[in-house]
């Protein structure tokens, strides 16, 4: 099980599944109580909260979303250099495999491209690489 | 997702690494002693604080000697509660965990109302040695403390009975996640207070076995020993007659349709304590004889009302069809067979000293 609580990997012996597997496939709103019933479906209105969800649910274990927080979010993206959200979602695909101190993000093509809009939100000085909620909804 | 599947979900995937039943009958005979320990602090301080302030020889000599005492008992009590809350964590995870995240901000504050609690009682206890007739506000500091330390564990106890309001409460008004713990979101005051009036049907039987315990001792006055004994029983049985009141109170707070009135661990316990109230009108007029017998009563008393707690519990949590007769087990006897062997061992190691302390105390230590 990751720090987040989502649970990493199959463990045959005690009939445990992994839960990243299929939050990917199925989505995590769908599989999570604990997301008010307007976030369920992520639509052009509720893109960002659903964000900053996902965000949370993945990464606030480790990460502090304010600029001068605790191995703060939007300071690393900086330090990264890649602040849009296509860069970014295109990041949360590969953690856990180029970044293995990082658990895989548990969530389905939308809801990681929802999170990286939160997260390009997030970054100081940076309007211009918020994407549209086109992107968001259909990834063009 | 429902709420009856997000309960499955939020169970250890483990599963448990014994049978549920056996965490389940340790967890409530353990409770019981944690209860008890509690019901003596908060007894204890409140009558030494009243002592300390109303004055007298008798009153200041029994204000210090429960104001030592609960001290003792505040660290018995803390130390009793690790094993119910483990156990709670384990067949009732998912009620518990959710219940602390939504009000994380007050399950880190109990902590530091303890540790306050702690130090104003052993100011109240130490520093009076020298200046008998002050820091009365530090009793009444540690007994403030207490109190709210039993008002925040009782109101994440009653929040981990309502996984229907869970949602409710984390996403307030369906638009802001509600994400910092700083809300109490339920609090019974009928049910807190069941747990409070005992405090003084305890410590009045504390004090009834105060006088029978010190009664060999030349160097205790008889007729102060006679005073203690018959103010504590006058206090259990007063206590003893709100308690029945207050259990009523509480048993009418919960709701009808989950006929829990029908249910019998319920009226076991109601009879235990209906006998423990004739033991103490019995009690009163011969205290020395009858303490012991009423602490002993007294303690069956507190594993019916616990045990009825209890069934009140899955009561509750059948409504969203969670049973911990379900839980998936997955044995694990390496565990099982150190924690058996370390608990019997430690009651072994600890029976000797405790035997040698209570004969030490009582005057009653022959060399042989």
């Amino acid at each position: 099980m990751y720090s987040n609580q989502v649970i990493a990997h199959d463990h045959e012996a005690k009939g445990i599944k992994s839960e990243v597997a299929r939050f990917q496939e199925e989505g995590f709103l769908q599989n999570n109580y604990f997301v008010p019933k307007a976030w369920r479906k992520i639509n052009e209105k509720n893109y960002l909260q659903v964000g900053m969800l996902m965000t949370k649910a993945n990464c606030v274990i480790c990460h502090t979303m304010e600029v001068d927080g605790r191995s703060s979010l939007p300071g690393l993206i900086v330090e990264m250099g890649s602040t849009s959200a296509e860069d970014l979602a295109a990041c949360l695909e590969t953690v856990g495999d180029d970044y293995l101190f990082m658990p895989a993000f548990a969530g389905n093509e939308v809801e990681r491209r929802a999170a990286a809009a939160y997260m390009a939100s997030i970054v100081p000085d940076n309007e211009e690489e918020l994407p549209t909620a086109e992107w968001v909804l259909t990834g063009e | 997702m429902d709420i009856n599947s997000a309960l499955q979900a939020l169970r250890d995937p483990l599963g448990l690494p014994f049978f549920p039943w056996v965490f389940q009958l340790l967890m409530v005979l353990t409770f019981a002693l944690h209860i008890l320990f509690v019901n003596l602090v908060v007894g204890g301080i409140a009558i030494a604080v009243y002592g300390h302030f109303k004055g007298g020889e008798f009153n200041r000599r029994l204000s210090k000697a429960l104001a030592q005492v609960s001290t003792i008992n505040l660290s018995l009590a803390i130390v009793l509660a690790v094993a119910p809350l483990l156990f709670v964590q384990v067949i009732y995870d998912p009620f518990w965990y959710v219940s602390n995240s939504l009000s994380a901000w007050w399950t880190m504050v109990f902590l530091l109302v303890v540790a306050l609690g702690f130090l104003a009682n052993y100011v109240f206890y130490l520093k009076r040695k020298n200046k008998p007739q002050g820091y009365g506000l530090f009793g009444m500091m540690g007994l403030v403390l207490v109190f709210c330390a039993g008002i925040i564990i009782s109101a994440l106890s009653v929040q981990a009975l309502a996984p229907g309001e869970w949602l409710k409460w984390y996403a307030a008004g369906g638009g802001e996640l509600v994400t910092s713990g700083t809300s109490l979101y339920r609090f019974e005051l009928g049910r807190f207070s069941h747990f409070m009036v005992p405090a003084f049907i305890n410590t009045g039987i504390f004090m009834m076995l105060y006088a029978w315990y010190f009664r060999p001792r030349a160097d205790f006055d008889g007729a102060y020993l006679d005073w203690v004994g018959q103010t504590g029983a006058r206090v259990a049985k007063i206590a003893a007659m709100i308690q029945v009141v207050v259990g009523f109170w509480w048993l009418l707070a919960v709701p009808a349709d989950l006929h829990f009135m029908k249910n019998p661990f319920l009226w076991i316990g109601v009879s235990l304590g209906l006998l423990l109230l004739v033991g103490l009108m019995k009690g009163q007029y011969e205290p020395d004889r009858y303490a012991i017998p009423l602490v002993l009563l007294s303690f069956v008393a507190i594993l019916g009302m616990g045990t009825a707690r209890e069934a009140l519990r899955m009561t509750y949590l059948g409504v969203f069809e969670y049973s911990i007769y379900d839980y998936p087990v997955n044995v694990d006897w390496g565990s099982t067979a150190l924690f058996w062997g370390t608990f019997v061992m430690g009651l072994v190691v600890i029976a000797y000293p405790i035997m040698v302390a209570f004969k030490l105390g009582r005057g009653t230590l022959t060399e042989s």
